[in-house]
């Protein structure tokens, strides 16, 4: 069934995406292997694997853990660094994707996030930076800087002073007070933000005794996760007037919906890609449809409605 | 890597906690001994990895044993069930870099089902390995009826050789016993041979030692197993290489233990 005369398009800032649907950070590498599956243009837009300014090889193995309804991931950021990004992963994406891509960046220091974003402001279609302070997989930074308002700020601001895209901040779930972090992000001039990063969680292995991931502690994310990132982007959208793209656990068109309604302009979809690896296709071909059973005739007019 | 519907032909027990499990569908894709498939489970979140042991043209014959949950939940299904598999997925064992020398199959535990596959391809290709199959108790045995299937349908007279940890079949301890017999008893020169291998990690690093070439089959733990997640990355010889895309199997050169 075709729906027609429904506009699913919705706009980041000045960004207009054809969709809202854009896969995350992390679960999509650089789209190579999703891009012998289906037309990536049909995405909204991409969130390209976390880049660092050195190559990381990332945490020991194990690295993934099961849970009901989600897993557990302790990948640690591995990824070619960002010169080899930019040199040879981005060229390849563009030679399919013809969109603006979102830069998620990770750095160490607040320097490293400023030559992240420095060397992605040369690359003209990156249309978002999108800078992770939550990754909870790595010490010594990611995270470190996403769980108190000032450092959060401090990340927002030196980047902001570097770059003219579009900067939006991903923000931790694993914090007291999120909307404290998303205002202290907003007043320091980020243009929107993403959220939720995994949750910290563990599994232990009851035969070794021992937890199942080496790196023990690991980042807990897929449908099981849906209602408390639902409950943080609505919390978030209720304070903070720049755009916010809803994320964790998201599964299919009902739960964009449910996560535009608390207050999402677009949406990134996970884990779920990697049980399904046509998720992203199948959900953008059912946002119509559904969107016409519910008589919604513009995708956008959702956005906030649940408040 | 497409995604297809099998119906399970059969499914049963075919040593302690072990299953066969004969699918029905489209298996074309396949093109080496050792890829996998990625199998969707009822009431899990991600996929079960599985090595394929045959493929044939109306399906593909999987073994596994109860691990946990998933595997369990496996164990449960009837044959008529319906199954959402990923597929094929996996490098797979390259046959023609054995260079002409004598070949050893060798596979421990849930890590023989890929030799049976390999068995098929070497005995195709002309080639006459030897078979050497490791577990930890004779009431974990299984395959070897298989294996000699395969060798009666090529019309040759296997040669299969069983180590059993606690001895109560065959050679009384590991894999790595069995070749120091044939070693000793036959003369044979593991020098002048190649390894295909499959199965528990601590096996694969023994036999590492040994002075034969090879190629091995690791495992990890894996999430997406089409190489997007980055989950089951390990350090190689030759960089990270992700054990579900780049990998299963690897040149024994590449890895580091």
């Amino acid at each position: 069934m075709v729906a027609r005369g429904i506009d699913i398009s919705t706009s980041l800032g000045n960004l207009i995406l054809d969709n809202p649907v854009i896969p995350a950070s992390g679960t999509f590498g650089f789209g190579e292997e999703f891009r012998e599956l289906y037309d990536l243009n049909i995405l909204g837009s991409i969130s390209f694997k976390g880049t660092t300014c050195e190559p990381r090889q990332g945490n020991p193995l194990p690295r993934i853990a099961e849970t009901p309804m989600g897993l557990i991931n302790s990948v640690g950021l591995q990824n070619p660094g960002v010169e080899h990004v930019i040199k040879e992963e981005l060229p390849r994406l563009f030679e399919t994707y013809r969109k603006p891509v979102i830069a998620n960046i990770s750095g160490f220091s607040i320097d490293e996030y400023v030559r992240l974003a420095e060397s992605f402001e040369k690359v003209d279609q990156v249309g978002i930076i999108e800078v992770n302070i939550s990754c909870p997989n790595v010490h010594n930074g990611g995270m470190a800087y996403g769980v108190c308002p000032e450092s959060a700020a401090e990340v927002t601001r030196a980047v902001k002073s570097v770059s003219s895209k579009p900067i939006y901040i991903k923000l931790s779930p694993n914090v007291t007070d999120i909307v404290e972090i998303a205002k202290a992000c907003e007043d320091s001039g980020a243009d929107g933000l993403s959220l939720i990063n995994t949750i910290m969680g563990m599994r232990i292995d009851i035969n070794r005794r021992k937890p199942v991931i080496a790196n023990k502690i690991g980042g807990f994310s897929g449908p099981a996760i849906f209602p408390v990132a639902l409950r943080m982007v609505y919390q978030v959208y209720e304070a903070c007037k720049i755009p916010v793209i809803g994320m964790g656990g998201i599964s299919s068109a009902r739960d964009v919906l449910e996560m535009m309604m608390a207050g999402a302009s677009a949406v990134q979809v996970g884990a779920y890609n990697l049980v399904n690896p046509w998720a992203c296709k199948e959900i953008i071909e059912n946002l119509p449809v559904l969107c016409d059973e519910l008589g919604i005739k513009d995708i956008k007019s959702i956005i906030g409605a649940a408040h | 890597m497409r995604e297809e519907y099998f119906v399970v032909k059969e499914n049963c027990m075919v040593a302690d906690r072990t299953y066969k499990m004969d699918l029905a569908g489209d298996a074309s894709g396949f093109s080496k001994p050792g890829q996998f498939v990625n199998i969707t489970v009822d009431g899990f979140f991600l996929r079960r990895p599985i090595s394929v042991a045959r493929v044939s043209e109306n399906g593909i014959s999987l073994y596994y044993k109860i691990v946990g949950g998933g595997t369990l939940r496996l164990s449960e299904l009837q044959s008529g069930d319906k199954l959402n598999v990923l597929l094929p997925l996996g490098n797979g064992f390259d046959l023609d870099k054995t260079g002409g020398r004598e070949v050893l199959l060798i596979g421990g535990g849930v890590g023989v089902p890929p030799m049976m596959g390999c068995y098929e391809e070497a005995l195709r290709i002309g080639m006459r390995p030897r078979v050497i199959l490791g577990f930890n108790k004779s009431s974990e045995v299984f395959g070897v009826d298989e294996f000699e299937k395969i060798a009666s349908k090529h019309g040759v007279k296997p040669t299969i050789h069983i180590a059993t940890v606690d001895g109560s079949l065959g050679t009384k301890g590991t894999v790595i016993d069995t070749i120091k017999e044939i070693v000793d008893e036959e003369k044979f020169d593991i020098e002048k041979s190649y390894i295909f291998a499959c199965g528990p990690k601590a096996m694969l690093k023994a036999l590492s030692q040994l002075p034969a070439k090879g190629q091995y089959s690791l495992e990890e733990r894996m999430a997406c197993g089409f190489g997007a997640c980055m989950g089951c990355t390990c350090s190689t010889r030759s960089g990270g290489k992700r054990i579900c895309k780049d990998g299963p199997v690897f040149l024994k050169e590449e890895i580091i233990w």
